[in-house]
């Protein structure tokens, strides 16, 4: 909510953006790690995903992506080694896609040992797709995507459109305001005809929703602004197992993923 | 403990000189009436030069002196009257009544008292601690919006968290422990707008006391400081009239006698134009705000007087019927006043207050509504018990509702749940008495106000295991919300946690000599009511709890000590005061914490605690064509928040951090230039230290977000923080032969266009995909002019 009020307020005042040199204080990289699994509606396998990156001063351009990792992955008794993708820097494999069931990431990288443990959260369809004039500003056509959300137990999502012009743009949400109802996730941009947008639906676990929603609170427009709550470093599941201290940020999550493809009219 | 035994010591020898009275000497008493609504002033200077010997009226207006047989001549005074003289003879009791008449040549009449505490002392510190309303009329301000509250900022400990911030922080405190009340009705959001203006419409409002220390036993229930703002009363003899057109906002307001000479009546109102800051989006919407100032007045006989005053205003944001916002304060205050005698005098009010917040999003079909109301009962005496010594005594209670959020469907097909958050009751009583003594050299004003405040039953109270409804995460080192194990019900009229505490005040003013004044105060006060606000500038939209089983009231100690002096026959005078504030069980959130339609609230929250301390400067040139002031303060505002056991970090690892508000340094420079009768200039300039915020330290990628990573809370500065205005006022001549007044206000502010940064926001530029500090500045420079007018 608070998001739109700095619409109003930024509309409101008189006021003028524009873009400033702050110097910065530095400290110690950090690794980073990036595990997602993806199960695709009820297939029996699913892909998972590793990127290891660490963090770089605000200013730097690029960051490098580390592929001098070992990856492995427990699941029950069977254990998966995720192997080198040849140009992302990823490490990926197939595995099956089991609910109610540990999914245990470990990581070696510069003779540090990371692990992270997760589960796998079912998601819903997506019910319909209406295209709309964007209320507020009638230049934008919204894209709602309609899903039921089941009733008697607490779910949360992750929301995913993808577009080749926009790019992509994600959000999270729990079920406290519309639990076992049909509801709509929008996105609103200046789409023409024929414009091909993919969204996705995924389930993800509180704790992500939680990470989630701090983390995207304080990047993009939202972070800094006068109403916005003060932004601190966000920790993630990822754990240090010789040295705690010395955690890693990112995440480990398994999501089940509905998803289509929607063509502007 | 030293300290202590001195302090009594100034008691006991205060007491024992009122009982030494001087022989051959008579007293001289009366009252001091304004000439328009009939009514008692209070605090008007009473001062006799031959003897310089003065005294202040109490709340009924009534004044008395002992002085030895002569001829005197008494000079009264009033901010915003013209000043009266009187010969008198003295050589029996004598008693007088002396009726002020406002001063005409000025349009408005606020008058804004600094620390009323310090006033009695004749006229040192009576020029010392009052801005008259000519000065905030002609204070320079954003499109020539006059604000009371935004004039208070001008002042030495008062800031606030930058431009567009509606609340203000004094003396480091934060910005919901100020005691806001307007005719005694307590405000739980005091501006339009955002914060860019505030409620008070300047014509209405009559007074304005800042109380920063030494707050009076009858004010309690906020931590920092009290804004005590008193609405106009009309006119008893005739009609009246007068308003003003401006960039932003139209003002009217008309008074005058329902029955002539008994009653009378006034009605205020001030809009702004619809479409205000819209209008360059091409939709049907609109942004404005309004708000509504009556007040009727019955002198029902010589003893009794009846006035209800109320107060109702709007902010109204509609964009194409789809999202709409309406939020606002409400207040209605009965109030009896009744004289027993000429030295006894009481007052009752019964006073309801109700401030609304509600939104619609009919997007995705949802509604919300929420707010605070409160019924008040205050009864106060004033009792005159001799020349020297005044008692306040009274009673007060307060019955608070608060509805911390009400969710339901837009429109039919919304898949929003109707949701209501529990609602929460509270009642707050109090019973307090102040002594006031004048002696020969000291002033002294000692209270004690004890309170009782009293948690009502709700719907949903939750239980959590261990009673601990925020887990630490040892493996992940993150606050989280521990699950609710079961939840239970209590009703509204059963008491579920009470607290009782017992408040003392005291404060002293020594005069060295004629042009010197010494002063020391202490004040202990507990807030109840907790703004629930993670970011630095309070929104409309935060909701206020009561204190319970998971929010401890707010304890706060100040202790202050001042110097006082004029020079060259008062033409100059100086006044520098230091302070320490402690404020113990101020919460602050956990990272991330989500405030907003929360019915847990103390999943999210961590005790701590918070202190201030500084040192506060006022030079001031008090005539001439050239007056002025320069204020200065040096300061430091910050808190803590331990982890309730050694493996918790709290926040900032248990170390103290500053607080969003804290200004090291806070220079206002402000003149006032008299050129002719026709044209006079003003200038202000301030300077302050950027307020605290959290800057990156490094960056990481992760779901192809650019993510900073921040350091610890409020160890970075903004730039620092400068604007200097100015302001003409045009008073035509033709206004001296006519019945109609009229002036023109032309200013400009920020006028070296000085981008002070509201916030910098770091993120990464989508066209380039680089990282970027982007600043946001509110106020460029604004020209305006605005039309006054009165008949």
């Amino acid at each position: 909510m608070k998001k739109i009020f700095y619409l109003i307020f930024l509309t409101a005042c008189i006021a003028c953006e524009d873009v400033i040199e702050v110097d910065l204080n530095t400290e110690e990289p950090r690794v980073v790690i990036e595990a997602t699994g993806i199960q695709n509606e009820n297939s029996d396998l699913g892909i998972v995903n590793t990127r290891i990156s660490k963090t770089v001063p605000y200013y730097t351009e690029n960051i490098e992506i580390y592929d001098n990792a070992e990856v492995h992955l427990f699941v029950n008794d069977a254990v998966y080694e995720l192997t080198l993708e040849d140009n992302s820097g990823s490490f990926t494999d197939t595995i099956p896609m089991i609910y109610d069931t540990d999914y245990k990431l470990e990581v070696k990288f510069e003779g540090e040992i990371y692990t992270a443990t997760t589960q796998l959260y079912k998601s819903v369809p997506i019910d319909y797709i209406e295209q709309t004039n964007n209320a507020i500003d009638e230049n934008l056509i919204s894209i709602n995507a309609y899903f039921t959300d089941p009733a008697n137990e607490e779910n949360f999502y992750f929301f995913e459109f993808y577009s080749e012009k926009f790019g992509g743009v994600s959000d999270s949400s729990d079920d406290e305001l519309f639990n076992g109802n049909q509801i709509s996730t929008f996105y609103a941009d200046e789409f023409e005809p024929e414009d091909q947008i993919n969204i996705s639906i995924q389930g993800i676990s509180e704790q992500y929703e939680n990470y989630y929603s701090i983390l995207s609170s304080q990047v993009g427009e939202n972070g800094g602004n006068p109403f916005s709550a003060n932004p601190a470093s966000v920790r993630g599941n990822i754990i240090n197992e010789n040295n705690p201290k010395n955690y890693a940020f990112g995440y480990f999550r398994m999501s089940q993923k509905y998803s289509l493809v929607y063509i502007v009219e | 403990m030293l300290k202590n035994k001195y302090i009594l010591l100034i008691f006991l020898i205060s007491i024992f000189s009122l009982s030494i009275s001087a022989q051959n000497t008579f007293k001289v008493d009366g009252y001091i009436i304004d000439d328009n609504s009939q009514l008692p002033i209070t605090d008007a200077n009473i001062y006799i030069e031959e003897i310089n010997k003065g005294t202040t009226t109490n709340e009924n207006g009534y004044f008395s002196l002992q002085v030895p047989e002569g001829t005197y001549s008494l000079l009264i005074t009033y901010i915003g009257y013209k000043e009266e003289k009187k010969e008198i003879l003295v050589n029996k009791n004598y008693s007088l009544s002396i009726t002020l008449s406002s001063d005409t040549e000025n349009l408005e009449e606020v008058i804004l008292k600094q620390n009323k505490s310090a006033k009695s002392k004749r006229e040192l510190t009576m020029s010392l601690n009052k801005l008259d309303a000519e000065t905030i009329n002609k204070i320079p301000t954003v499109l020539g919006e006059k604000d009371v509250i935004k004039s208070l900022l001008l002042l030495p400990g008062v800031t606030n968290s930058g431009e567009g911030s509606g609340s203000i922080n004094v003396r480091g405190g934060a910005g919901d422990q100020n005691l806001v009340l307007l005719d005694d009705a307590i405000l739980f959001n005091e501006s339009h707008l955002f914060g860019f203006f505030s409620v008070f419409n300047p014509d209405a409002v009559s007074s304005l006391e800042l109380y920063k220390g030494g707050i009076p036993s009858n004010f309690g229930g906020r931590a920092s400081s009290v804004i005590d703002i008193s609405q106009k009363t009309g006119n008893i003899n005739e009609f009246k009239a007068n308003g003003g057109i401006g960039v932003v906002s139209s003002r009217l307001l008309l008074e005058g006698p329902i029955a002539n000479g008994k009653s009378s009546f006034l009605v205020a109102g001030r809009t702004s134009y619809a479409h205000l800051f819209l209008k360059l989006i091409d939709n049907p919407n609109s942004a404005y705000f309004y708000d509504l100032n009556t007040k009727l007045n019955f002198l029902i006989n010589e003893n009794n007087t009846l006035s209800v005053s109320g107060y109702f205003g709007r902010d109204v944001f509609n964009i194409n019927e789809t999202f709409k916002n309406t939020f606002g304060n409400a207040l209605l205050n009965v109030d009896w006043n009744h004289q027993f005698s000429s030295t006894l005098n009481s007052d009752l009010s019964l006073i309801y207050s109700d401030y609304y917040f509600g939104l619609t999003l009919d997007f995705i079909g949802f509604n919300w509504n929420s707010g605070i109301d409160n019924f008040n009962l205050k009864y106060q005496l004033n009792h005159q018990i001799s020349d020297h010594t005044s008692l306040n005594y009274g009673l007060q209670s307060i019955y608070y509702q608060i509805n911390p959020g009400y969710i339901e469907p837009s429109r039919e097909n919304s898949g929003i749940e109707q949701d209501q958050l529990t609602k929460k009751y509270a009642v707050e009583n109090s019973l307090f008495i102040q002594a006031n003594q004048s002696l020969e050299k000291f002033q002294i004003n000692y209270g004690l106000r004890l309170n009782q405040f009293l948690r009502l039953g709700q719907s949903e109270i939750n239980r959590y295991e261990n009673n601990n409804p925020l887990l630490f995460n040892e493996q992940f080192q993150i606050y989280e919300s521990a699950p609710i194990s079961s939840t239970y019900s209590a009703s509204k009229n059963e008491v579920i946690e009470s607290f009782i505490n017992l408040e003392p005040r005291f404060s002293i003013s020594y005069e060295l000599n004629e042009n010197e004044l010494v002063k020391f105060n202490y004040q202990n006060i507990n807030q109840y009511m907790h703004l629930l606000s993670n970011s630095d500038a309070p929104t409309p939209l935060d909701i206020w709890t009561p204190s319970g089983k998971y929010i401890q009231p707010q304890r706060a100690n100040q202790v202050s000590l001042g110097y006082a002096k004029s020079y060259a026959n008062n033409a100059f005078t100086l006044e520098t005061e230091t302070f320490f504030k402690t404020i113990k069980n101020r919460i602050d959130y956990v990272d991330g914490a989500e405030l907003i339609a929360n019915d847990a609230i103390e999943q999210v929250i961590l005790n701590g605690e918070s202190r201030a301390y500084g040192l506060e400067l006022l030079f001031r040139k008090n005539n001439g064509k050239f007056t002025g002031w320069l204020a200065y303060t040096l300061s430091k505002s910050e808190q803590r928040t331990p982890g309730r056991t050694p493996n918790e970090p709290g926040i900032n690892n248990g170390n103290w951090y500053n607080t969003g508000w804290d200004k090291t340094h806070d220079i206002s420079l402000v003149g006032s230039y008299d050129y002719s009768d026709k044209w006079s200039f003003n200038a202000s300039f301030v300077y302050q230290t950027g307020r605290p915020t959290t800057y990156p330290l490094s960056y990481y990628q992760f779901q192809g977000f650019n993510v900073p990573n921040y350091g610890e809370r409020n160890s970075n500065r903004l730039p620092a923080f400068h604007h200097l205005d100015i302001s003409a006022t045009l008073t035509p001549k033709k206004n001296k032969n006519r019945k109609l007044k009229t002036e023109w206000v032309f200013s400009i502010y920020n006028i070296y266009n000085r981008k002070n940064a509201a916030s910098i926001n770091f993120s990464k530029n989508e066209d380039t995909g680089r990282n970027e500090a982007t600043r946001l500045a509110i106020f460029g420079i604004i020209p305006s002019i605005s039309y006054n007018f009165k008949f």
